[in-house]
């Protein structure tokens, strides 16, 4: 591209820069260090909240590589009842935000809830005659979180292993080689990648979470940021704290890019005749069955039916006008920051379709970084900005003109938008990238060849064959504009309040079953990309 | 050294081997030809161990290792197998690939044997290379010399070279044919590309649906071919009607020799048997041309429609609709009856 024109389209350098600019800022916060605060924080809270994060993400990783490789490995494997439906209900975790698996669980298991209710029938036995475990515990959120988080690790190892070229195994056997050894020398090394990748994204989840170690009060990262903010109103040790956060999520990204491209190699291609699960028998076979079942009714079902049944107990609550406001705010915020997204991600993609310099392309693809990052962490970066803007306008109105302006920009929908647009943008391209992928510049060559205008071959050509990535992208974003709880709790106007808050803050008042109503409506909206994700699983 | 006798494979209720039988001597390249689908990988993949059989006997020297109520585990048969997609571990560098199936050695003398595998297919200087830095031929030698390793008894290739560029399959066929016959390997190689097969093997096999039509030579397959498949599938050639004219056995190309049997109704006709004669009363129309640098290659019509092929010097050139003279000159007479077997 010629020097000239490169100024003439800011679009593909201001854009994604100014996107990267609120990761920027929480590192540029150091710039006003406070020795004295640091010296506080590391006597008292900071080692609580790396610890606590880092413990949580380690365990919460481990626990769902686990579950999530050996489900993958037991459904490739092996044939046994249920397992063509169990290959598609798998995933459905995934439309369980974490925060709300939370409160559903404190409900069912403390002490009022239907199952100590049972056992204390059962038995006969009273308060304090015997011992439940804590739900509201570290232990207790690393199991919540492992088990909504396993998809993560599930679809990728399930991705892997049937990439696997079954030739591989009739290699070793001729070879000579038993099959523990194969086991253990050509199927986990190969697998490994993926199951690190899944558990990448598993722990960069789990440092993203507010909602549950804030409602379990464990003191993490995350809510300390909170903590300094409003508690302490210490806004360059909140940004500072930040950045702390956001260099765990990016080192956790490098993993995950890493062992990524390594499954590229490990991939045999088309593998030709694929292998045949082995018919479990008899005992195992229904032993199998029942451990699958058993993890999709302690992910998925147990949960989110208790919420059903909860927010029936109150019909009224799905009509109440609280609600409905509710519902307005949410999907028209949803709807808003989708059509911006898209847009967005279109210029981008089309940009780096048309052959930037390396820098550009470079730039663009660093403006995604923001999925990697905590949503607090990018309210945070949003924020800074945005109000020492609002304060030197409002310092300059009033000594030039004497008006005062205010919170102008930073307490208004404008900041939620921008901070929902840095952490999905990568959703939004990604999907429209592998759409544009498919169209080949060759195409571009021959519609202009058959006398296509631009416009024409955008309205003729692209358009049409875009529409299905178009709508995919729109989905998923719309849900995670949904679903996202942190960024939104921090930036939302006064008193405008979505289904997400108003799930956390009922919940926190302990009103659970008032909770109900809004969070099964966000598990509902949950399970649109995971049918999504299930059709596209099944052509293949 | 291999022993296969009235073979039978079943996939469900669909045979897609019978009756197969040959047998391999110690030393000797045999070669399985045949288009796709004729059945042929599934005989290399049942003498590795990875089909069971419905009938017949599989024997490696003098150990049954197959028939309908024995199967010997693949590990171990002593086989080694050269898969299509070569099947390398992508995780393991060359050595690594190589030493796989060598276990069971000391580390040193694995080292020793991975090494010298190397050496013979001319990989010794990337033996630390991962796998997917080398090219398709490079490959191709990793899983030659992997297989090998082990000393196997037996090596099976299953189209070993469709993955290649034409050039490499000729000059690689060649370079393998050196490494086993140097090393006294008995291989069994599945290939459906006769150059492939005439350039490595010993003995050669034609299998269509399921059934070993001949095992013999490259010469015997291609000048005594015993049924119509096997001629229509090895070589180029046309098949001329007989027909009896006054108690006469007579083609297109002139009456055959009196010894003809009486019930031949169809003539093999290769395209070296057919002479281009200017002075020739027996005129064929040139249908197409094609140049094939040391000659030309010509498809010709006769008078009653039939159609003929040959090979002329390049530089002697017709136009495609032109009639030349030709001169019918075979050295022996194959002949088939009216069912497609030989007479």
């Amino acid at each position: 591209m010629r020097a000239s024109a490169f100024w003439r389209h800011p679009q593909w350098w201001l854009l994604p820069a100014c996107l990267l600019l609120p990761l920027l800022v929480v590192y540029v916060s150091w710039g006003q260090f406070d020795a004295r605060l640091w010296s506080h924080l590391a006597t008292t809270v900071l080692p609580d909240y790396l610890l606590n994060s880092l413990l949580l993400a380690a365990g919460a990783g481990g626990l769902a590589a686990l579950l999530g490789a050996s489900l993958a490995w037991l459904l490739h494997f092996y044939q046994f009842p249920g397992r063509r439906l169990f290959q598609l209900l798998l995933i459905l975790p995934l439309a369980l935000p974490a925060y709300i698996i939370a409160y559903s669980y404190t409900a069912l298991l403390d002490f009022s809830g239907p199952l100590q209710q049972g056992l204390r029938q059962l038995t006969g036995l009273g308060y304090g005659d015997y011992w439940f475990p804590q739900v509201r515990s570290v232990g207790g959120a690393i199991c919540l979180f492992a088990l909504v988080l396993y998809p993560y690790v599930y679809l990728l190892t399930r991705a892997a292993l049937a990439g696997q070229s079954p030739r591989w195994q009739e290699a070793s056997q001729i070879l000579g080689v038993s099959r523990r050894r194969y086991f253990w020398a050509v199927l986990l090394p190969l697998t490994r990648p993926a199951v690190f990748g899944g558990m990448a994204l598993v722990m960069m989840e789990v440092f993203a979470d507010y909602g549950t170690v804030q409602y379990f009060g464990i003191p993490t990262l995350t809510t300390g940021i909170f903590r300094t903010w409003f508690g302490m109103n210490d806004r360059s040790g909140a940004a500072q704290l930040s950045s702390l956060l956001c260099t765990l999520a990016l080192a956790l990204m490098l993993l995950e890019l890493y062992s990524r491209r390594q499954l590229r190699f490990y991939h045999a291609g088309q593998a030709g005749k694929t292998l045949q699960p082995q018919k479990l028998k008899g005992v195992r076979a229904w032993l199998a069955t029942f451990a699958v079942s058993l993890v999709l009714w302690l992910a998925f079902f147990w949960p989110a039916l208790a919420l059903l049944v909860w927010s029936l107990e109150t019909p009224a609550a799905w009509l109440s006008l609280d609600y409905l406001q509710l519902l307005g705010n949410s999907l028209s915020l949803a709807a808003l920051s989708t059509v911006l997204l898209l847009v967005v991600a279109l210029v981008l993609v089309y940009g780096l379709r048309q052959g930037l310099p390396a820098w550009q392309q470079l730039l663009i693809r660093l403006s995604g970084l923001g999925y990697a990052v905590p949503g607090t962490v990018i309210a945070i970066g949003v924020m800074w900005p945005l109000s020492a803007f609002d304060n030197w306008l409002d310092l300059f109105m009033e000594q030039q003109f004497g008006v005062r302006t205010g919170l102008l920009l930073s307490g208004t929908v404008l900041a939620l938008l921008l901070a929902y647009l840095v952490r999905f943008l990568a959703v939004a391209m990604q999907a429209l990238e592998s759409g544009l992928s498919q169209i080949k510049p060759s195409m571009d060559q021959a519609a202009a060849s058959l006398g296509c205008s631009r416009w024409q071959l955008l309205r003729r050509l692209h358009l049409p064959l875009l529409k299905t990535s178009l709508w995919t992208a729109a989905l998923l974003v719309f849900v995670d504009v949904l679903k996202e709880l942190p960024a939104t709790l921090l930036l939302r106007p006064f008193n405008f309040d979505t289904l997400a808050v108003r799930t956390f803050e009922l919940a926190s008042d302990e009103q659970l079953a008032a909770a109900a109503v809004p969070a099964l409506t966000i598990v509902l909206a949950g399970l649109l990309p995971v049918i999504l994700l299930n059709k596209a699983a099944l052509k293949n | 050294m291999l022993t296969i006798k009235q073979l039978e494979l079943q996939y469900g209720q669909t045979r897609v081997v019978q009756d197969f039988s040959l047998g391999l001597a110690t030393g000797q390249i045999g070669c399985l030809l045949g288009p796709s689908g004729s059945g042929k990988s599934s005989v290399l993949r049942a003498i590795a161990g990875f089909e069971p059989l419905s009938q017949g006997e599989i024997w490696l020297g003098e150990t049954l290792v197959s028939a309908a109520t024995v199967q010997l585990p693949p590990e171990r048969r002593k086989v080694g197998m050269v898969f299509q997609d070569y099947a390398l571990f992508p995780h393991l560098t060359v050595a690594g690939n190589v030493g796989f199936g060598l276990h069971q050695l000391p580390a040193t003398q694995r080292r020793q044997r991975v090494t010298q595998m190397l050496e013979l297919v001319g990989l010794a200087e990337l033996a630390d290379r991962a796998v997917h830095q080398l090219s398709g031929g490079q490959q191709q030698r990793v899983a030659l010399a992997r297989a090998l390793a082990p000393a196997p008894a037996l090596l099976l290739l299953d189209e070993p070279f469709s993955g290649l560029d034409a050039d490499l399959r000729d000059a690689l066929a060649r370079d393998i044919r050196q490494i086993l016959k140097h090393e006294g390997i008995t291989a069994l190689l599945v290939t459906h590309d006769q150059h492939e097969a005439f350039a490595m093997a010993d003995q050669l096999g034609v299998m269509v649906q399921g059934q070993l039509q001949q095992w013999g030579s490259a010469y015997e397959l291609y000048h005594q071919p015993v049924n119509r498949f096997v001629a229509e599938f090895i070589g180029e050639g046309h098949l001329l009607a007989v027909q009896q004219l006054a108690g006469q056995a007579v083609t297109a190309l002139g009456p055959l020799p009196l010894t003809a049997p009486a019930d031949a109704t169809w003539l093999l006709v290769r395209p070296e048997d057919i002479a281009h004669d200017d002075d020739s009363p027996l005129q064929a129309r040139v249908i197409s041309t094609a140049f094939r640098g040391s000659c030309y290659h010509y498809e010709l019509q006769l008078l009653n429609g039939e159609l003929l092929s040959c090979q002329l010097q390049s530089h002697h050139c017709h136009a495609s609709g032109e009639w030349i003279g030709i001169r019918a000159e075979l050295a022996h007479w194959v002949l088939f009856s009216a069912t497609g077997s030989r007479k």
